[in-house]
C-alpha cells in the first residue's frame, strides 16, 4: 500500500515509516503539518493516509479538519486518525462513512492488529478504537437493549463494532468462522437489525444502534 | 453678563417711549453719585444754618441711620448695572430721606432765628412733603427688577405716583389755618385755599395708599408671569417687604412687655436697611444666596412668634385676670409653657411653610424621609435614593456618588466614576466626604442641600453595602481566574505529557517493536539491533528528564529543603546579576509555594521585560507576615494590567496575603508581596 503519514512528532513520525516500510508498505509521503498533509495527499493520491488529530498549525484538531477535507476531495481514500486520548463521540461521527479509522497512538505498539486495522481501511472498511467501543458497550450495557446478549455474543458484539470481519474476529476469538457467523445472527435478530454479511454495512448499523439515545 | 446687557438696553428702551423719564435712565450712574454727595452736605448745611442746636434729634438720627444703606447701595447698583432706573430709585429714596431731615432742622433754625433765606418759602412747601417719602418705594415696585413698569397699569402708575405727591404737597402747602409746630405763626406766603383743599389733600392719602398698594399688587402680578431670576429676584423684594409686618411685631412685644410700642421703630430702621439690601442682592448676586430658604425661613419665624405672642397675651390675659395674681409669676408660667408647645410645633408650621413658599426643598426633603422610613421598615432599599431624588426634583439626570472608603472620587452604584464638573452638593457624614449629588439645573441645588444632610445616613449604608458587593465581587472574580488558571494549567500538564513523554514512549515502543520483529524475522542480531536499543535508551532518559521537569513546573522539589536553598538555585542560573537576601524562617507548605511562585515569576518578568541590568531578591521575616520583593533597574512602567500579574495577585490574595506592585517608568519595577504567616 502506497501510505502518507500527517504527524508532527519526528520521533513518532519516523518510527511508523520504519514499521510500515518493515511491514512491506511504500511510505510515499510525510507531513509535518495539516497544510503540507494536505497538499501531498493531493499530489501524490495514495492508498491510505495515517493522520495525527493534533497537529500543526493550530495545535487542535488539524489533523481530523484535513481528513474531513480529504474525504470530500477523495472519496476513495483511506483515512485513519491517531489520536492521543479517547473523543468517543466526536470519532464515531468520523467512522460513519466507510473507509476511515479512528485509534489511540499507543495502538500502534500491537503491530500486527495495527496493520490490519490499516489494511481494512484501506480496504474500505472501519477500525474503531477499542476503547471507543468500550464506552459505546458500557453505555449500551445498563440498558435493557443489550442485557439479552450472552456475555461471548456481547464480546462478538465488540468486534464488530471495532470493525472487525467475521474472520478476522474468528481469529481473534479462537473460534470457527461458522461459530461467529452463529453468533453475529443472533446478535442482530435480538436486535432486531436485520442480517446483512457486508462488513461494513454492518459496522454502521451496530454503531447507529449503539449510539441510539435510551 | 451678555443677558443682562439684553435686558438692560430693551428696558432702557421701554421707558424711553413710555414712562416719560428718559434722563433718569441716561444719568442713572449721576443722579445716584450727585443724590450721595447731596444728601450728607444738606444734612452738615442744615446743622450749620442750626448752630449745632438739634432740639429733636429723632428726624435726624433716622436719616443718618437709613440713609447711607440706600446712597452707597444705589451708586453701587449703578455702577454694576448702568442704565437701570432701579438705582436712582435707591438714590433717591436715601436723598428724600435726608433732605426731609435736613428741611426740618433748617426750619426749626429758622424759627428760632425769626427766619432764615428761603425759610418762608420753605415752611408750606415742608408740610406735605412726607409724601415724597413713599414715591421712590412705589416705583422701586413699579419697576423692579427690570426697570419697566409692568403694562399700561404699571405705567400709569408710575405716572400717577408723583402726580398724586405733587398735589397733595401743593394742596397742603395752601391749606388754611396754622402750620404744624413750630411754624404754628408763619406766614402762608404761597396764599391759601379755601377749606375744600384740606378736604382734598385728605381724600389724596387714600388715594396715594391705593396708589402703593396696586404698585405691591403689580410686583405680585410680575411674579406670577415671570419665573427663574425674575422670581428669585422679586423674591428678595418680598423678602425686605417681610421687615414691615416686623415692624408690627416688634411694636406688639413692645407694647406688652415694656408697655411700649418704640421697639417698632427698630422695624422701620431694618425695613429701610431691607430695601436697599434685598434690591441690592436681588439685582447683584441674587444667586449667592438660597432667597427661597431665607424667605421660607423668615416667614416661618415671623409666624412662629406671631403665635408665640398671641399665645402669651392670651394667656397672661387669662390667667391675670382669674387669678389676680403676681404677675411676675403668671408671666414665667405662661412663658415656659409658650415655650414648651413652641418646641415641637416649629417643625410642624416649618413644614407648612416650606411646602407653600419652598416647594423644591419641601419636595425633597419629604422625598429623602419617606425614603428612610420605607428603609426602615424594610419597603424599600437605600439604593433606591438616586430614582427618589429625580422623581422629587424632576431630574432625570441627577446622579448619587459614593465615595467608597480609602477611596476619594465618587462613583455611581453600577462602578462609574461620577463627574462633579457641573452644580454638585457635597453630602458628608461625621466630617467625612461621602458622596456627592450631581443635578443638571443649579436651581436645584437648594433643595439638594437640604437633602444631603437628610440622606447622609442613607448613603452611608448604600456605599457599604457597594463596597461590601465589590469586594464580594472581587472575590468571585478572584475564584474564579483561579479556577481557569488552575484549569489551564492542568490542560498544560495534559498537553505536556501527550506531546512528549508519552509520545516518545510510544515512539521506543515502535523502535523496540521493530527491533523484535526484525530479530524474529532475519534472525539478525547485529548492528542494527545495537543501535535501536541505543536510541531506545536515549528516549528513556529524555521521556524521564521530560518528566522531571514537568513536575517541576507544578512545584519545585528544591522547595523540599526550603525556600532559601530553592531561590539560591533559581538564582544561580540567571544570566544577569542577582543579589539574594533570604531571612530563613519556617514557613507553611503554602505560604512557601506562593513565596516561590512570586519570586520566580518576578525574576521572569524582569528578565523578559525590564531590559534589566541588576536583580534584588529578598524575603523578610516580618512580626506576622513575610515580605517577599523583586526589585530591578529596569524600563519600569509595568501597569500589573496583564494574566502574570493577576494571576499572581490571585495567587497571593489566596494565601491571604497582598501584592504591590510599583513600577515608574525609567525607574525600575519592584514587586512585593506581603504573605502572612503565624509563627
Amino acid at each position: 500500500m502506497r501510505v502518507v503519514i500527517g504527524e508532527d512528532s519526528a520521533l513518532f513520525r519516523e518510527g511508523l515509516a520504519r514499521l510500515l516500510v518493515d511491514a512491506g508498505h511504500d511510505v510515499v509521503g510525510k507531513a509535518a503539518d495539516a497544510v503540507t498533509l494536505l497538499e501531498m495527499v493531493e499530489r501524490i493520491r495514495p492508498d491510505v493516509t495515517v493522520v495525527d488529530v493534533r497537529m500543526p498549525p493550530d495545535h487542535t484538531d488539524d489533523g481530523a479538519r484535513a481528513a474531513a477535507r480529504l474525504r470530500e476531495l477523495q472519496p476513495d481514500l483511506g483515512i485513519l486518525l491517531l489520536s492521543q486520548h479517547v473523543e468517543t463521540r466526536a470519532c464515531v461521527d468520523l467512522v460513519t462513512s466507510g473507509r476511515f479509522g479512528y485509534l489511540l497512538k499507543d495502538r500502534v505498539l500491537d503491530v500486527e492488529d495495527f496493520l490490519e486495522s490499516l489494511r481494512r481501511v484501506a480496504a474500505g472498511g472501519t477500525a474503531l478504537d477499542p476503547q471507543v467501543v468500550a464506552g459505546l458497550l458500557g453505555t449500551a450495557r445498563q440498558d435493557s437493549r443489550t442485557s439479552s446478549l450472552t456475555p461471548r455474543e456481547h464480546e462478538v458484539l465488540g468486534l464488530v463494532a471495532q470493525g472487525w470481519s467475521n474472520t478476522g474476529i474468528a481469529r481473534r476469538l479462537w473460534l470457527a468462522p461458522r461459530t461467529v457467523e452463529t453468533h453475529v445472527s443472533s446478535i442482530m435478530a435480538k436486535l432486531d437489525l436485520g442480517g446483512t454479511d457486508e462488513t461494513n454495512r454492518r459496522v454502521l448499523s451496530v454503531l447507529a444502534y449503539l449510539r441510539q439515545p435510551d | 453678563m451678555a443677558v443682562t446687557g439684553t435686558d438692560v438696553r430693551a428696558s432702557t428702551g421701554a421707558l424711553r417711549s413710555s414712562a416719560g423719564l428718559p434722563s433718569i435712565v441716561t444719568w442713572t450712574r449721576s443722579v445716584c453719585v450727585t443724590s450721595a454727595a447731596l444728601a450728607p452736605l444738606s444734612l452738615l448745611g442744615a446743622l450749620a444754618a442750626a448752630g449745632g442746636t438739634v432740639e429733636k434729634p429723632g428726624f435726624l438720627l433716622a436719616a443718618v441711620l437709613l440713609s447711607p444703606a440706600s446712597l452707597v447701595l444705589g451708586v453701587l447698583v449703578s455702577t454694576r448695572r448702568p442704565g437701570l432706573v432701579v438705582a436712582p430709585l435707591l438714590s433717591l429714596l436715601g436723598l428724600v430721606l435726608c433732605l426731609g431731615a435736613a428741611t426740618d432742622l433748617y426750619l426749626a433754625a429758622a424759627a428760632r432765628a425769626g427766619g432764615l433765606p428761603w425759610s418762608g418759602l420753605l415752611v408750606p412747601l415742608s408740610q406735605g412733603a412726607w409724601v415724597w417719602l413713599y414715591v421712590p418705594v412705589g416705583l422701586l415696585l413699579l419697576c423692579f427688577p427690570d426697570g419697566r413698569p409692568l403694562g399700561l397699569p404699571g405705567r400709569a402708575l408710575a405716572i400717577a405716583l408723583p402726580v398724586v405727591a405733587t398735589l397733595f404737597t401743593a394742596l397742603a402747602a395752601r391749606a388754611p389755618g396754622p402750620f404744624a409746630a413750630p411754624h404754628a405763626d408763619a406766614p402762608h406766603t404761597l396764599g391759601t385755599s379755601g377749606p375744600w383743599a384740606a378736604v382734598l389733600a385728605a381724600l389724596l392719602l387714600p388715594t396715594l395708599l391705593g396708589l402703593l398698594l396696586l404698585s405691591g399688587a403689580s410686583s405680585v402680578v410680575r411674579f406670577r408671569r415671570s419665573d427663574g431670576v425674575v422670581r428669585a429676584q422679586l423674591k428678595w423684594l418680598f423678602l425686605a417687604a417681610l421687615a414691615a409686618p416686623a415692624a408690627l411685631l416688634l411694636g406688639w412685644a413692645g407694647l406688652l412687655l415694656l408697655g411700649d410700642p418704640r421697639p417698632a421703630v427698630v422695624g422701620v430702621v431694618v425695613m429701610a436697611a431691607a430695601v436697599p439690601a434685598a434690591v441690592s442682592v436681588a439685582l447683584l448676586r441674587h444667586d449667592l444666596y438660597d432667597v427661597d430658604r431665607v424667605l421660607s425661613a423668615t416667614v416661618g419665624g415671623a409666624l412662629q412668634a406671631t403665635a408665640a405672642l398671641a399665645l402669651w397675651t392670651a394667656g397672661t390675659l387669662v390667667l391675670g385676670l382669674s387669678t389676680g395674681r403676681d404677675a411676675v409669676l403668671v408671666s414665667t408660667a405662661v412663658t415656659g409653657a409658650v415655650l414648651s408647645v413652641s418646641g415641637p410645633a416649629r417643625r410642624r408650621l416649618q413644614r407648612q411653610v416650606d411646602r407653600r413658599l419652598y416647594p423644591l426643598r419641601a419636595e425633597a426633603l419629604a422625598a429623602v424621609t419617606g425614603l428612610r422610613r420605607r428603609v426602615d421598615t424594610g419597603l424599600a432599599e437605600p439604593e433606591q435614593l438616586q430614582q427618589v431624588l429625580r422623581d422629587a426634583l424632576t431630574d432625570p439626570h441627577l446622579v448619587v456618588g459614593h465615595v467608597l472608603p480609602g477611596g476619594s472620587r465618587p462613583v455611581g452604584l453600577d462602578g462609574t466614576e461620577v463627574r462633579r464638573d457641573g452644580p454638585h452638593v457635597p453630602v458628608r457624614l461625621g466630617g467625612a466626604d461621602i458622596g456627592v449629588l450631581v443635578v443638571d439645573d443649579e436651581r436645584s441645588l437648594p433643595a439638594l442641600r437640604a437633602a444631603a444632610g437628610e440622606a447622609a445616613l442613607l448613603m452611608e449604608v448604600s456605599r457599604l453595602r457597594f463596597q461590601l458587593g465589590s469586594a464580594l465581587l472581587d472575590a468571585e472574580q478572584s475564584r474564579s481566574r483561579l479556577l481557569r488558571a488552575g484549569d489551564l494549567e492542568r490542560r498544560r500538564v495534559v498537553r505536556d505529557l501527550h506531546d512528549g513523554a508519552q509520545q516518545r514512549l510510544v515512539a521506543l515502543g515502535m523502535s523496540l517493536r521493530l527491533a523484535q520483529r526484525r530479530t524474529r524475522r532475519d534472525g539478525d542480531v547485529g548492528l542494527d539491533l545495537d543501535g535501536l536499543l541505543e536510541e531506545s535508551v536515549a528516549q528513556v532518559a529524555t521521556a524521564v528528564g521530560e518528566l522531571r521537569g514537568l513536575a517541576h513546573g507544578l512545584r519545585p522539589s528544591a522547595l523540599d529543603d526550603g525556600l532559601g536553598p530553592a531561590l539560591t538555585t533559581l538564582v544561580g542560573s540567571l544570566p544577569i546579576p542577582t543579589e539574594l537576601s533570604v531571612d530563613e524562617c519556617p514557613l507553611s507548605d503554602d505560604v512557601t509555594a506562593t513565596a516561590w511562585f512570586v519570586a520566580s515569576e518576578g525574576i521572569a518578568n524582569a528578565l523578559k521585560h525590564a531590559g534589566a541590568d541588576r536583580l534584588v531578591v529578598t524575603v523578610r521575616r516580618g512580626e506576622r507576615s513575610v515580605h517577599v520583593s523583586v526589585s530591578d533597574d529596569g524600563r519600569g512602567g509595568a501597569d500589573g494590567s496583564g494574566d502574570g500579574v493577576a494571576g499572581l495577585r490571585d495567587r497571593v490574595a489566596a494565601a491571604g496575603g497582598r501584592l504591590v506592585l510599583d513600577s515608574p517608568p525609567g525607574r525600575g519595577t519592584r514587586l512585593e508581596a506581603v504573605l502572612p504567616c503565624v509563627s
